[in-house]
């Protein structure tokens, strides 16, 4: 009784968690070689970036207020013909146990791992959001290409368990994946047409919405693999450090009886007549109209995992500055593959910070920076890959990241 | 997600020019199509054929549902057959019980026939029956059926349901002098591959032939002296929307032809018809011929030749008083009337006739110009809507509903809209900022010179807000003419007609 309260507590704070930070899991983490105790790690972030999409505008959706018509307009007016959008959060919490499981590999050990994770991403013409956010008056006598405009968003929680290295960090875990909310909107074709006088539309229309089911808590069921891999590389005579490689997410999930609606049609509108409106005379649906073809699928999904391959900073360093780079790649493919290159500086035993420049993932350049406190039983991380994008309405995103630990 | 990081909702607005209504009312639709004709200086002529009342006749020859038994059993006190002997071979007179009517021939238009037969002896019977004199493209009804073997006391059962649709009954017997008479035969053969049987006194061979639901299309006699009579009310829909205002029509000229198509004298009488109207107003259709007997005579020739009579009540300038009962514009009509066949009896000597295509009905013939002036001539129409404008996501802030108009009829309206409750109380009225303007004539006299005009009704903040509890939209639209006496309408009247929706939605997430 008491551990399904706490069960229930657990899960009431990761949902509410998972559903008020926005995330991504890429405090830069320092490779430390001694042998580690219990811990209880906790990993919370959230991030946003677009290619095209200010924060003066982006702000407005995180924060609240109005968008004014001349902010509408000018970000319409800043967008590119395609651009994209992509943006998450997460709160991970993990419990490393200091037990040895196996008799010939004394610093392996077990864990456990626990998250709520939502991730969106969106690729969309400029048209397509002036239309959305000035509305058709703005398009009189033109027409608007939406055509190879998707955005999807799913939000799952994932519970596994695994086997770490004490020493050498590495760690591999298998989780359960199980999906809370799905949306996915496809379009091949599309494009409307307004005559100047707005007397009629014009629309083509090729594409498809998928959508979890209404009725189950849980939308479907997936398994995923989370690993950390710590490859030290060179000597002290030469360039040397840890290559660390990263994996999240990298797994599959399926939908229970998802709904697929799909359409393939083209309408010319221009009106109702006098006679469609006769007593006798039934009106169609929208959907009837747009000749919307309603089924269920069953369908499998890739997650929203990434792989990131990088050098890290290591705790044990005689340099006090150290580089870091790597590449970051998402399995889905509004994301383009992000590069970084930072430094590391390390004053003292217990306290670092950093910065890294990054360019790629859904926008371009950001320019990250961190700080990390190491005390005897707790270590606290904060930081953000996006600092212009902090202080600045001109930049492209937002990121926060925040990372705690707790050794005993 | 980052909701939650929100003091406020995010909102914004956004401006949507949508097409509501694009249609054209054309006057030229309605020509060609016996109901609208152009005249040589291009004014419109009503030309009107309509059949506005039909009696069904197939009511006036109604055969009850009728049985007919026939049974038969040997003379002698046992009789032994060799196989495939006929037995029974004898026809029967049956009479269907008609009240008045006498009948010699009769076509049916649908209807069944169902038949039992009963089997006394152990072995197999065939059983043909058959009806003389009723006929179907040349072959006279009959069927035969083998009924297995039975006891005197259980018999050996066969059921059979035909159709009779199609078949021709002579009803004058087997002499041909008679009426309502109906022939059956009836014949018996023993199995030819069965054994020989004997059969005795006791064995009775039954047949029933029931007639049932039979109706005809064509019918020969007398049909009776019958009388119809009744008073009823028709409600015209489309004129009950008009609540105010007055119209005038000139030159009137059209008649209604009572129309006799059975071959069968009759006397009628139109003893009411008037119209009532939005005011409750009454207006009684005088005529001559009104409120006293008038003679129908019967239809002349025969089947593809058949004419049927007619009687015309003629209304125009110096006949009754069809313009003031028009001017009325009534939208309910009392109309009490009586018709009775054969007043003086069986004078046709039993050669009343029906045909597949008679019918007994009012047509109505118009012939005369489309000369209507309008005052103030006020419709109101309600439209039940339902315009979720509590949406979370996206709501009306306000905007205007713009009807642009081109017209060249020589008619003009100024048009209102109300919003109404579920109880269908009025919670606003938007009023457009202009009108639609009735046509002028040309300089030449054959047309009507278009106007284009644009109409707006504003749709405040309060009356975006009103929309979502608004259950249903009043229009109401109040015509008047270019001139009230002497307003002509020409081949080239139109209104083309364009609603479109400026809105400014405010979207919230």
């Amino acid at each position: 009784m008491i551990l399904k309260k706490i069960n229930l507590i657990f899960f009431g704070i990761l949902f509410a968690i998972g559903n008020n930070v926005n995330g991504q899991e890429l405090l830069p983490v320092m490779y430390d070689s001694t042998l580690a105790n219990r811990q209880i790690i906790m990993n919370g972030s959230f991030f946003q970036h677009g290619s095209s999409l200010k924060n003066d505008f982006s702000r407005k959706f995180i924060f609240g207020g109005e968008i004014s018509d001349e902010l509408s307009q000018r970000t319409y007016e800043s967008q590119k013909k395609y651009n994209r959008i992509g943006g998450g959060a997460k709160f991970r919490i993990a419990y490393k146990s200091a037990n040895q499981i196996f008799k010939s590999k004394p610093n392996w050990s077990w864990m456990i791992d626990l998250a709520n994770e939502v991730h969106g991403t969106a690729d969309y013409s400029g048209d397509l959001l002036g239309l959305a956010f000035l509305g058709n008056a703005s398009f009189l006598g033109e027409s608007v290409n939406f055509s190879n405009s998707s955005a999807q968003y799913v939000q799952y929680l994932s519970i596994g368990g695994g086997i770490h290295n004490r020493k050498n960090k590495n760690f591999i875990s298998l989780n359960a994946i199980l999906p809370q909310n799905f949306f996915m909107l496809s379009v091949n074709k599309g494009n409307v047409s307004f005559t100047e006088d707005g007397a009629n539309i014009d629309l083509i229309l090729q594409g498809e919405i998928l959508e979890a089911a209404a009725d189950p808590y849980f939308k479907g069921l997936g398994a995923a693999v989370n690993f950390d891999f710590n490859i030290p590389f060179g000597n002290s005579e030469s360039f040397s450090g840890v290559m660390k490689v990263t994996g999240r997410n990298l797994g599959f999930y399926q939908l229970h009886n998802a709904k697929l609606q799909e359409i393939d049609n083209s309408i010319s509108y221009s009106g109702f007549q006098l006679a469609d409106f006769a007593n006798d005379s039934q009106m169609t649906t929208l959907k009837d109209t747009l000749g919307v073809r309603e089924s269920t699928t069953s369908p499998m999904r890739l997650l929203p995992g990434f792989i990131q391959v990088g050098k890290v900073a290591t705790a044990d360093s005689k340099h006090k500055l150290q580089s870091t780079f790597g590449v970051r790649m998402y399995t889905n493919y509004f994301y383009k593959p992000m590069i970084y290159l930072g430094v590391h500086y390390q004053p003292l035993t217990s306290f670092s910070l950093g910065s890294q420049i990054s360019y790629g993932g859904y926008g371009g350049f950001r320019l990250g920076l961190y700080a990390n406190y190491t005390a005897k039983n707790i270590m606290i991380g904060i930081g953000t890959e996006d600092i212009l994008g902090a202080l600045l309405k001109s930049q492209y995103g937002h990121s926060g990241l925040i990372r705690l630990a707790w050794k005993f | 997600m980052a909701f939650g990081c929100r003091k406020d909702k995010t909102t914004w607005n956004s401006d949507w020019v949508v097409p509501l209504i694009n249609d054209s009312l054309l006057i030229k639709d309605y020509v060609n199509d016996s109901t609208l004709a152009i005249n040589g200086d291009q004014t419109i002529q009503i030309i009107a054929e309509r059949n506005l009342i039909n009696l069904d006749l197939s009511s006036i020859i109604e055969i009850p549902d009728t049985s007919v038994v026939q049974s038969f059993v040997i003379g002698l006190p046992s009789l032994t057959l060799a196989p495939g002997s006929s037995f029974i071979d004898e026809i029967k007179q049956h009479e269907f019980s008609f009240e008045e009517i006498v009948l010699t021939s009769a076509r049916i238009k649908s209807g069944k026939a169902i038949i039992r037969i009963e089997n006394p002896v152990s072995s197999k019977g065939v059983f043909t029956v058959s009806l003389p004199g009723v006929i179907k493209d040349g072959v006279e009804f009959s069927f035969t059926e083998i009924v297995s073997g039975g006891t005197a006391a259980n018999p050996g059962i066969g059921n059979l349901v035909l159709n009779l649709k199609g078949y021709t009954i002579d009803m004058t017997g087997e002499t041909g002098q008679l009426y309502n008479l109906l022939q059956s035969k009836m014949k018996v053969s023993t199995d030819p591959n069965g054994p020989s049987i004997t059969l005795t006194n006791q064995d009775v061979f039954k047949t029933r032939v029931k007639f049932e639901g039979l109706k005809v299309d064509y019918a020969k006699g007398y049909f009776g002296n019958v009388m119809f009579s009744d008073t009823t009310i028709v409600d015209v829909k489309e004129l009950s929307k008009i609540t105010g205002g007055s119209i005038n029509v000139e030159d009137i000229n059209l008649q209604l032809i009572i129309r006799n198509g059975i071959k069968v004298r009759a006397v009628g009488e139109v003893n009411l018809f008037e119209s009532i109207n939005y005011n409750n107003n009454v207006v009684g259709l005088t005529h001559p011929y009104f409120g006293q007997q008038f003679n129908i005579e019967p239809a002349l020739g025969a089947w593809n030749s058949l004419a049927p009579s007619e009687l015309p009540f003629l209304f125009d300038q110096t006949t009754g008083n069809m313009e003031n009962f028009i001017e009325n514009i009534g939208s309910k009509y009392e109309i009490g009337y009586a018709i009775e066949l054969n007043p003086l009896g069986n004078t046709s000597s039993g050669n009343d006739v029906l045909y597949p295509q008679s019918s007994l009905g009012i047509d109505l013939k118009a012939n005369f110009p489309l000369l209507i002036g309008a005052d103030k001539l006020t419709l109101r129409d309600t439209f039940e809507i339902d315009f979720k404008n509590d949406s979370k996501l996206v709501r009306v802030l306000n905007g205007k509903l713009i009807l642009n108009t081109t017209n060249t009829f020589p008619f003009g309206a100024e048009v209102k809209l109300e919003l109404l409750d579920e109880n269908n109380n009025s919670i606003k009225q938007i009023s457009s900022s202009g009108l639609i303007s009735p046509a002028q004539i040309n300089s030449a006299g054959n047309a009507h010179l278009p106007i284009k005009e644009k109409l707006e009704f504003l749709i405040d903040e309060e009356a975006a807000d009103l929309l979502a509890e608004t259950k249903s939209i009043m229009v109401t639209a109040v015509f008047s003419s270019t001139t009230y006496t002497n307003n002509k309408v020409f081949a080239n009247a139109a209104l083309k007609l364009l609603l479109t929706s400026q809105l400014k939605l405010k979207s919230e997430l």
